[in-house]
């Protein structure tokens, strides 16, 4: 006979389950009594007088005094079941078992289902949360290579700057020297040579600057008007001496029918041809070396061609990348990005490069640059040099002595300033008839200056000089009152024909 | 010495996973949800005496209800597992730990950070695991797929049980 406390549970019971099985054990899991059947719910048959812990290892650590239940327990058996602790008063302990097994398998198949969920769930936040620490990141490094692109564009600014000024110095001086000495003096040719070279060094910086600008995206074409005879003549002066130099035939060919004015940007220009050109008299040990200018179709087309060691098939594409050298390159100067920049150039001015070589046959670069004819006005007198008081704004003493020198045998007169405040003083007291500022001066700049000069009322023309390069300082000069822009090393004859432009 | 030990964690850690590998030497990659409790039963010899484990193995959850809790009344001791390559599972773990020591008390416990195998999507830093065992706990990195550390695991937890049963 059941107690009336098991009766009543027994009653609550769904009455479609399987039977119950209900076992009456003491405090040691010893079995008293059972009702049901246990191999329903996947037991072995239990003998009264026999501890129940193994076959029902849930029973272990029960409170035999505390009512309680557990639900959906697999014992071992794989048989889910519902368990009931209904303590008597004799501290004894009725346990009722119940299936359970429908109930189970709905509920794991729901969970299944809910967790799968769950897991996929989690998987796609953590590849979204990897996604964005990602582009985060690369966000990050983009912005660093941004800004170290940045710093180095300013560090080879600021580089060139600092070379320009004493590279003036250094060209001028030479080339006034050479032009002073006797024609036989064997120390002419040494003074050509310290100009030749410090004209390669203006080379090597403005490569590094190109370069600088390229990688920032900031390099931008300024069309002109080419004269492409007075083009020829420049490369010729520039690179017949180097050629001869080595005891290299130099010659530059420009059919007089293909001598035309065009559109071109002419510091690019000359920068691959002195870059194409500089390449083969450095590689060439002995033979010629020629450049070949034709203008057809809108085209500018030009040929370098050497007798030099020649370049093989595998290698004529690395020539072209930056700092690549081929074999034997390293005994000559330079940093190995002459052609990658030259490449980079014709690009910019949408034009096209090739290359035809053999080794031990010499080499052949080829560049077509569109060209379109330019428009010239009227042609007019040239302007005689007439002379004129130039104030010249300068703190570098070198590079006022060689203006003293150049502009003076021009028939200039000068009045010198060491810094922008005197240079106001002056102008404004008594106005010259063009003033030169160095940019970078102390107490007061050549922007401070011109900007006072223009606001106390000088109209006279304006030069600025600077070893800067870059577009936006050029514009910023213009912008506060300055009429021309010079670039440091001064080119003399270039400085001179500006002041009589201005002057007229 | 008989002992009730109760595996507790999230869903989905492994905790079904190590009971196999540590009583059945078995591994499956299919996950199977548990419901309710499962036991199983694996004995273990410490110091030349034996201890009979009785593992339960819970039903993972964030959070103890008034079932989970009827399955931890008293057990000796916790194998709490963690997921590494789901850190918040730590979390959890850690929760689940505090719930039950509030309501029955402290018990020797070890923490079974699973699934070692999975060093690429591993999310658990070391300084953590440092920062548990600094406070005390017993950590291990364990594989139920491989079987790294899952008996060091157990066999650390029943070290402590037989330790206390001979304080007692």
């Amino acid at each position: 006979m059941l107690p009336g406390v098991v009766s009543d549970y027994l009653n609550r019971l769904d009455s479609k389950r399987i039977p119950p099985l209900i076992l009456h054990i003491d405090a040691d899991c010893c079995l008293l009594d059972s009702w049901g059947k246990p191999e329903a719910l996947g037991f072995p048959p239990l003998n009264s007088g026999v501890d129940l812990s193994d076959a029902l290892p849930f029973l272990t650590g029960v409170d035999a005094t505390r009512s309680g239940s557990l639900a959906s327990v697999d014992p071992g058996t794989g048989h889910a079941i519902d368990v009931q602790f209904l303590p008597d008063a004799a501290g004894r302990l009725f346990v009722v078992l119940t299936d359970a097994r429908e109930q189970h398998i709905q509920t794991a198949e729901q969970q299944q289902r809910t967790y799968e969920t769950r897991l996929l769930y989690q998987k796609q936040q953590k590849l979204l949360d990897q996604l964005i620490a990602t582009r985060t990141e690369l966000d990050l490094r983009r912005r660093e290579a941004e800004e170290a692109l940045r710093v180095k564009g300013q560090f080879l600014a600021s580089v060139s700057h600092e070379f320009r000024t004493p590279l003036t110095s250094v060209i001028g001086y030479a080339e006034w020297l050479a032009k002073a000495m006797d024609p036989d003096d064997p120390a002419r040719r040494q003074a050509r040579a310290i100009a030749r070279a410090g004209q390669h060094m203006v080379t090597l910086v403005d490569n590094l600057l190109e370069q600088a600008r390229i990688d920032n995206s900031e390099a931008t074409v300024h069309e002109d008007t080419v004269d492409l005879r007075q083009l020829a003549e420049d490369m010729s002066a520039i690179m017949a001496p180097l050629a001869a130099d080595k005891g290299l035939a130099f010659a530059v060919f420009l059919d007089p029918q293909d001598a035309a004015d065009v559109v071109l940007d002419e510091m690019r220009v000359r920068q691959i041809l002195i870059n194409l050109l500089g390449n083969a008299v450095k590689f060439t040990e002995e033979g010629f070396v020629q450049l070949t200018l034709a203008w057809a179709n809108d085209q500018l087309h030009v040929a370098v061609s050497d007798s030099g060691p020649g370049i093989a098939e595998a290698d004529r594409a690395r020539i072209f990348s930056a700092f690549e050298r081929l074999e034997g390159a390293h005994k000559r100067a330079g940093a190995g990005l002459g052609l990658h920049i030259t490449l980079q150039l014709v690009k910019l001015l949408r034009g096209s490069i090739g290359l035809d070589s053999r080794p031990g046959e010499g080499s052949r670069f080829h560049v077509r640059l569109p060209a379109p004819l330019a428009e010239i006005p009227e042609e007019t007198t040239a302007p005689a040099a007439s002379g004129g008081r130039i104030l010249v704004a300068e703190d570098d003493t070198d590079i006022v002595q060689l203006m003293e020198l150049f502009l003076g045998r021009a028939g200039y007169t000068l009045d010198l300033a060491a810094n922008g405040r005197d240079a106001v003083t002056m102008a404004l007291g008594n106005p010259p008839d063009l003033v030169i500022m160095d940019l970078n001066m102390p107490v007061l700049d050549g922007i401070g200056a011109v900007r006072e000069l223009r606001e106390g009322g000088y109209n006279g023309p304006a030069i600025a000089l600077t070893g800067a390069t870059l577009d936006e300082d050029r514009i910023r000069a213009i912008s506060a009152g300055f009429d021309g822009f010079v670039t440091k090393p001064i080119r003399m004859p270039e400085l001179i024909a500006l002041l009589q432009d201005l002057i007229e | 010495m008989t002992c009730k030990i109760c595996i507790v964690g999230d869903f989905a850690v492994g905790k079904t996973s190590t009971v196999a590998r540590f009583v059945h030497n078995v591994f499956s990659e299919k996950y199977l949800t548990t419901v309710g409790v499962k036991i199983d039963t694996r004995k273990l010899s410490v110091d030349g005496a034996e201890i009979k484990m009785i593992i339960w193995d819970i039903a993972g959850t964030d959070r103890f209800s008034a079932v989970e809790f009827s399955y931890l009344r008293g057990a000796s001791g916790y194998l709490v597992v963690a997921d590494g390559s789901r850190s918040h599972t730590l979390d959890v773990a850690e929760r689940l730990v505090q719930e039950a020591r509030e309501r029955y008390g402290a018990v020797p416990q070890v923490f079974l950070i699973n699934k070692f195998d999975l060093q690429d999507e591993w999310e658990v830093p070391d300084e953590r695991v440092e920062q548990l065992r600094d406070g005390g706990e017993s950590v291990f990195l364990t594989s139920a797929k491989s079987g790294v550390c899952v008996d060091e695991a157990i066999h650390a937890l029943a070290d402590m049980l037989v330790a206390q049963q001979g304080d007692q």
